[in-house]
């Protein structure tokens, strides 16, 4: 909530109520802030008074290490997970899992192609020598 | 008032919040200042679970999705200026990068930093085009099955219509309708032929 990030934030309203959509991310300071923000707020209203309680929230486990297991990449499927295809055509291509497909695509896709633009290659002219210069100057 | 802090740093609020026009103007006005995107609907219900009561996700902003396709940021610099986890990026990534390749190349542009807006925007358009179009024929749909409750319901009323218009044929003719006979035999046609 720096204001120099850029991301979403719903709100929900119903006559003179309002909700948020979902929590809302916050560090200390910002927590601080939002409290003071809160207190000025409810201290128009004469019951008006401002709780804090901690709670412990529920996570979703997520190993970046597990979702990258499996056999490697060979250059070929990188250079497949360029093309303008679906995951599911791709997954039939190379016989990997969907999930795998779409994991890797978003881990290599990206960063590949930030590469190859600075270094001036054009998406459209990908190649097995390409991806090869890419991997030896990312090793 | 209460506010749920969670300890993964996720703020809540423990219910909606009543505040008066003049105060929920500043509270949004306050969060407008800091998140740049914003969006206020109007709801029937308000969500019952809290922070702490399940795992929560945030919808996706088309100005998120901008910044996830950036190519000049670094998996950090992202996840810091989305103010989402690892996983979010990660799991955002690998739903919409393909779809994106094929967009892309449907459009005939390629993927580079000066157009990687204007594809991300594109695309996303046409996803909620398409999701409008999906949820008006489901409301088409539904609509159609409730015309037929209506109607199947009528059928049975209209039938008993049928016999005490014939009844009063034989008995009291002046209130008998042949007008009225037709127009319910024509009725029940109808009704028979939605099968």
């Amino acid at each position: 909530m720096s204001g120099q990030g850029v991301w979403k934030m719903k709100f929900f309203i119903k006559g003179d109520l309002i909700d948020f959509e979902s929590p809302i991310p916050m560090d200390e300071q910002q927590l601080t802030e939002f409290q003071e923000f809160m207190n000025d707020l409810v201290a128009e209203s004469p019951k008006g008074e401002l709780v804090i309680q901690e709670v412990k929230e529920k996570y979703k486990t997520y190993s970046k290490e597990n979702s990258e297991k499996g056999r490697p990449w060979t250059i070929q499927e990188l250079l497949i997970l360029t093309h303008p295809k679906t995951n599911e055509e791709i997954q039939s291509e190379i016989g990997r899992t969907e999930m795998s497909v779409r994991m890797h695509r978003a881990k290599f896709v990206p960063e590949f192609m930030s590469w190859a633009r600075k270094n001036g290659y054009s998406s459209k002219q990908i190649t097995i020598e390409i991806i090869t210069k890419y991997l030896e100057g990312s090793k | 008032m209460k506010i749920l802090k969670g300890d993964a740093g996720n703020v809540d609020l423990s219910g909606p919040i009543k505040l008066t026009d003049d105060q929920k103007k500043r509270f949004i006005n306050y969060f407008q200042e800091r998140c740049q995107v914003i969006e206020v609907e109007e709801t029937k219900k308000f969500r019952e679970k809290r922070t702490g009561e399940k795992f929560f996700t945030r919808e996706w902003a088309i100005e998120e999705d901008v910044i996830l396709h950036n190519l000049t940021l670094t998996p950090k610099q992202m996840m810091e200026k989305l103010r989402r986890s690892e996983m979010s990026v990660d799991m955002r990534r690998s739903e919409v990068i393909g779809p994106i390749l094929v967009f892309a190349n449907e459009i005939g542009l390629e993927i580079c930093e000066e157009n990687i807006e204007e594809i991300v925007i594109a695309f996303r358009k046409k996803k909620i085009d398409e999701k409008e179009e999906r949820k008006r024929a489901r409301q088409e749909e539904r609509n159609k099955i409730k015309q037929i409750d209506i109607d199947i319901k009528s059928l049975e009323s209209l039938k008993n219509r049928l016999k005490e218009l014939s009844f009063l044929k034989r008995s009291i003719p002046e209130q008998y309708s042949e007008e009225e006979v037709e127009k319910v035999i024509k009725e029940i046609k109808r009704i028979q032929n939605l099968r």
